[in-house]
């Protein structure tokens, strides 16, 4: 065969072979049965429904819908969300942190950061937010509804609220917004509140203690004899671990017996932070670990360095306490270094990614990976779990209550206000610290 | 070029030719997108989740997501509910013939269904079934009693003619009876009386007055029209002078069985026209032959929970001047949905794909940001503006107490109604009203002072309660009904 021939056969042989390629990608692709119904959905509803709708606008839907199904973390970021993200972030914030309810179903509040507006409107952990801007929270995914709660400082935000637990005995008040007249909250007919609440650039603490002093100091001593501290980690951002460290280093100069460590609703930050502060009171041991399908598992073990290892500790807990503030407590209950108070933690554990997609405008945010603590159980509460099942960290000492009281002390300690109700966690611990310094006492 | 290199080239030649048309005849250039995104997508689940769920898990939330960038009333049917659905429309499905509730955390009859093998078998209302097939229901059936009846549904529904073992305590007696009963194909009635009567048909009579006929519609289902005609055949011959209608907390149904039974009370004229996106108009008319009591005074009950087909009979009537409505606006739901079978066992996508329109041409549906002085749903006729609480108690209170009390009075009127909706046991006297119903007092009352004209009809002359404020949240699909029929 002449060599031309040949070259010409091996050409069209492999036209064949791509097209057959591309062919049997299509079909035999494990995703095709599904694909099939998924666009024959699309083009019914493209064609069918009561208003025009693109079938572009459709498929957004779907292939959030899909993502959504995985878990409340993974989401879809859209080509439009995708590039807002990818901006600078608006500066203005109302001083919460959210997740999402699940497949769609709109968002919670899970943290109020001390000082910010949200804490003044007398938002809630736990408040369902149904609508932001009058925009249906239950259309939009969780990234989308961060983007619409943040903007330019000092400018309005409206959220209608439905609270789980009942408006009457807490309720909300109008924060300080530009425009009074408009802000008062409106019940509507559904028991839904809506409220305009400011927003701001200020900067809440990462670290508070007990009751702010005049001159807006906190005071951590929870005792007269100024013998156990009292310190409420609100997030674990980049530096909270340096705090922590000098404040126990000045506790230690005062003779301190004993540190409450309070995790109740700290729901943000980071691992890499609550590793730090983990090893500040662990001078031996595995921390805890990372480990997901396609990811290099990580994990950290304690330095022995710049630990304060002799004072006792109590850790609280409640079903707020989730993400980062999880590996810490679990760390320091596995290492059996603080008895763990209050309410089982969330099991929010989740390691994610954001994975840019081959058309180049979006992306998918999926749940890559969990932490596993010391214990080797994992920390991650899957889809489906029940109670039984072992996410979360247990409490060694179980005391619940609601997260208004909880929430309503913090607020009146900020403002130097007597607290109205008892803190049950908070006294158990000092009654666990004090019993236990009190033999150290008899001794010396 | 030798022959045979040749007939090679033709062959591969043709081959790509099918390839290239094959990979063409893909339905438009933005679905192939479509299926890159969307395979690259599961590609990463598939790698990279911790833990992925099942191929038809995904494709649901999928079909879901789809849903959710429509109107609040296109959804999602999953294949479980589907099937639900379907029997719900029918009014058909294999099983035994009882109403159940969860009572004391027990397993409860709360009526045997007349004419079907649990009611011949004897099942009473009142009694627990304590074991099905042997099994104790104790063990068998956890969680809340929303979960525990679908379990009990689950095992007592069936193919006809297959049979099902169950133990039945009967009320007062120690010793569990065991009886087998075989499956047959159960009908429920969409329409009811106010009462059973002893041989457990249904008594379309008012209590307080043996001339007006009471019709309680539940849904709009394939059989609805059949039922209602039947009904108003037998008060005819108990030559009754007056009608009720009670549509309220009727959640909609078959428009095709809202326009029968406009039909059946009009003579001609638009009953509702429907528009669609990409059709023409479509006008419902009535037709002459077929109507029934054409003088007769009719009063149609309605109420906030009154959707959809109800508002469509509501405003008919009320346009063609054929009834006077008594009680609360409707709910303002003006949009007609197709159910979309996607086949293999996929489930479903009801979808919204047209507006319907009452013959004044008047707007029904409630858009997301309609306010109360809106036009919207369908409103009582002037001076029948009637609460299921008394002007009285309403004084003064909130929208959000009045909110609260009505939500009660609802919870009371479906307290009454189960209680009242059984078969009565052998011997033992039909179960006392419990519930002062406000809206339907003022119904008979209006009809008495139609059927006998001398007396004065003073209380037309009330005004309107205004600002009518109160709203439950419910859906479509969230009848505040507890109970479960199999």
């Amino acid at each position: 065969m002449p060599r031309r021939n040949l070259q010409n056969a091996a050409g069209i042989i492999a036209i064949s072979l791509l097209c057959w390629h591309v062919v049997s990608s299509a079909t035999t692709h494990q995703g095709y049965d599904i694909f099939r119904i998924f666009v024959a959905t699309i083009g019914q509803v493209e064609r069918e429904y009561v208003q025009p709708i693109e079938s572009n606008e459709i498929f957004q839907g779907g292939i959030a819908g899909l993502i959504a199904s995985l878990d409340s973390e993974s989401s879809y970021l859209t080509p439009s969300t995708y590039q807002q993200l990818q901006q600078e972030a608006e500066k203005g914030e109302i001083g919460i942190h959210v997740e999402s309810i699940g497949q769609q179903r709109g968002i919670r509040v899970l943290g109020v950061l001390p000082g910010s507006s949200a804490e003044q409107a007398g938002v809630l952990p736990g408040d369902v937010i149904a609508e932001i801007n009058d925009q249906n929270s239950t259309r939009l995914s969780l990234e989308e509804s961060l983007l619409l709660i943040r903007g330019k400082p000092d400018s309005d935000l409206s959220l209608k609220i439905y609270r789980p637990s009942g408006f009457l005995e807490f309720p909300l008040r109008p924060s300080a917004i530009s425009d009074p007249e408009n802000g008062a909250p409106t019940v509507a007919n559904d028991g839904s509140i809506t409220i305009s609440i400011q927003r701001s650039t200020l900067v809440p603490p990462d670290i508070t203690g007990l009751d702010k002093q005049e001159n807006g100091t906190w005071n951590h001593w929870i005792t007269e004899q100024h013998n156990i501290a009292y310190v409420r980690l609100v997030s674990l951002n980049s530096g909270t671990s340096q705090s922590l460290s000098q404040l126990m280093t000045k506790f230690s100069q005062d003779s301190c017996r004993g540190v409450i460590l309070d995790l109740r609703f700290n729901v943000s930050g980071s691992r890499a932070e609550a590793i730090k502060v983990a090893d500040l009171f662990i001078s031996e041991g595995e921390l805890a670990r990372v480990r997901g399908p396609n990811l290099q598992e990580e994990h950290w073990t304690a330095l022995s360095e710049d630990t304060f290892e002799q004072v006792p500790l109590a850790v609280l807990t409640n079903q707020f306490t989730a993400g980062p503030s999880e590996m810490l407590a679990a760390s320091l209950k596995d290492n059996d270094r603080a008895p763990i108070i209050g309410e089982r933690t969330r099991g929010k554990t989740s390691v994610t990614r954001i994975i840019p997609l081959k058309d180049g405008n979006s992306a998918l945010k999926l749940t890559v990976g969990s932490c596993i603590r010391p214990n080797g159980k994992d920390l991650l509460r899957y889809p489906g779990d029940r109670a039984s099942d072992s996410w979360g960290v247990k409490p060694d000492f179980e005391i619940g209550q609601m997260a208004e009281v909880i929430m309503e002390h913090f607020r009146t300690r900020t403002i130097s206000e007597p607290p109205t109700f008892q803190d049950e966690a908070l006294s158990k611990a000092l009654e666990l610290l004090t019993s236990e310094t009190e033999p150290e006492n008899t001794d010396s | 070029m030798p022959r045979r290199n040749l007939n090679w080239m033709i062959v591969i030649a043709t081959i790509s030719l099918i390839c290239w048309r094959s990979v063409q005849s893909a339905p438009e250039e933005h679905y192939r997108n479509f299926f890159e995104l969307f395979a690259e997508t599961l590609q990463h689940i598939d790698s990279s989740h911790i833990r992925p769920p099942e191929r038809k898990e995904l494709l649901e939330g999928a079909l879901r997501g789809i849903t959710k960038r429509l109107d609040r009333f296109s959804d999602y049917i999953p294949p479980r509910e589907l099937q639900r659905f379907r029997e719900q429309m029918s009014q058909e499905f294999g099983g035994i013939g009882i109403q159940i509730g969860v009572i004391d955390s027990q397993l409860t009859v709360t009526t045997p269904l007349p004419g079907t093998p649990a009611f011949r078998a004897g099942v009473q209302s009142g009694d627990r079934i304590v074991a099905i097939e042997g099994e104790p229901t104790k063990d068998i059936l956890v969680g809340s009693p929303q979960e525990m009846m679908q379990e009990a549904v689950r095992r007592l529904k069936g193919a006809p003619g297959t049979t099902v073992n169950i133990s039945v305590l009967h009320k007062g007696s120690e010793m569990a009876e065991e009886v087998d009963i075989t499956r047959a194909i159960i009908q429920v009635s969409s329409v009811k009386g106010d009462r059973y009567n002893k041989d457990s048909s249904w008594d379309f009579l008012i209590e307080q007055d043996q001339q007006i006929g009471y019709l309680r519609i539940e849904q709009f289902n394939d059989k609805t029209a059949n039922e209602l005609e039947n009904a108003i055949q037998t008060l005819n011959k108990q030559s009754i002078k007056g009608l009720i209608l009670d549509l309220r907390f009727n959640p909609g149904g078959l428009l095709s069985a809202a326009v029968k039974i406009c039909d059946l009370f009009i003579s001609e004229g638009k009953i509702v026209s429907t528009r669609s996106r990409n059709a023409e108009e479509v006008v419902y008319s009535a037709h002459g032959p077929g109507t029934l009591n054409k003088e007769m005074p009719i009063v149609v009950l309605i109420n906030r929970h009154s959707a959809s087909a109800s508002e469509i009979v509501a405003a008919c009537l009320q346009d063609h001047q054929r009834a006077v409505l008594i009680g609360q606006r409707t709910w303002g739901k003006g949009s007609v949905q197709n159910i979309i079978d996607l086949g293999s066992g996929q489930g479903a996508i009801k979808l919204t794909t047209a507006s319907y329109h009452r013959p004044s041409g008047e707007n029904i549906h409630r858009f997301e940001n309609a306010t109360e002085t809106d036009v919207w749903g369908v409103r009582p006729n002037q001076g029948f503006e009637i609460s299921m609480i008394e002007t009285s108690v309403r004084e003064g209170k909130s929208t959000a107490e009045i909110r609260q009390l009505e939500a009660q009075a609802s919870s009371q009127y479906f307290l009454d109604r189960s209680n009242r909706d059984i078969i009565p046991r052998p011997g033992e006297p039909s179960p006392e009203r419990s519930f002062k119903d406000h809206q339907l007092d003022r119904a008979v009352e209006h009809l008495k002072s139609k059927i006998h004209p001398e007396k004065d009809d003073s209380s037309a002359f009330i005004m309107p309660l205004k600002n009518q404020m109160s709203e439950l949240l419910f859906t479509m699909s969230g009848n505040p009904r507890t109970d479960i029929r199999w």
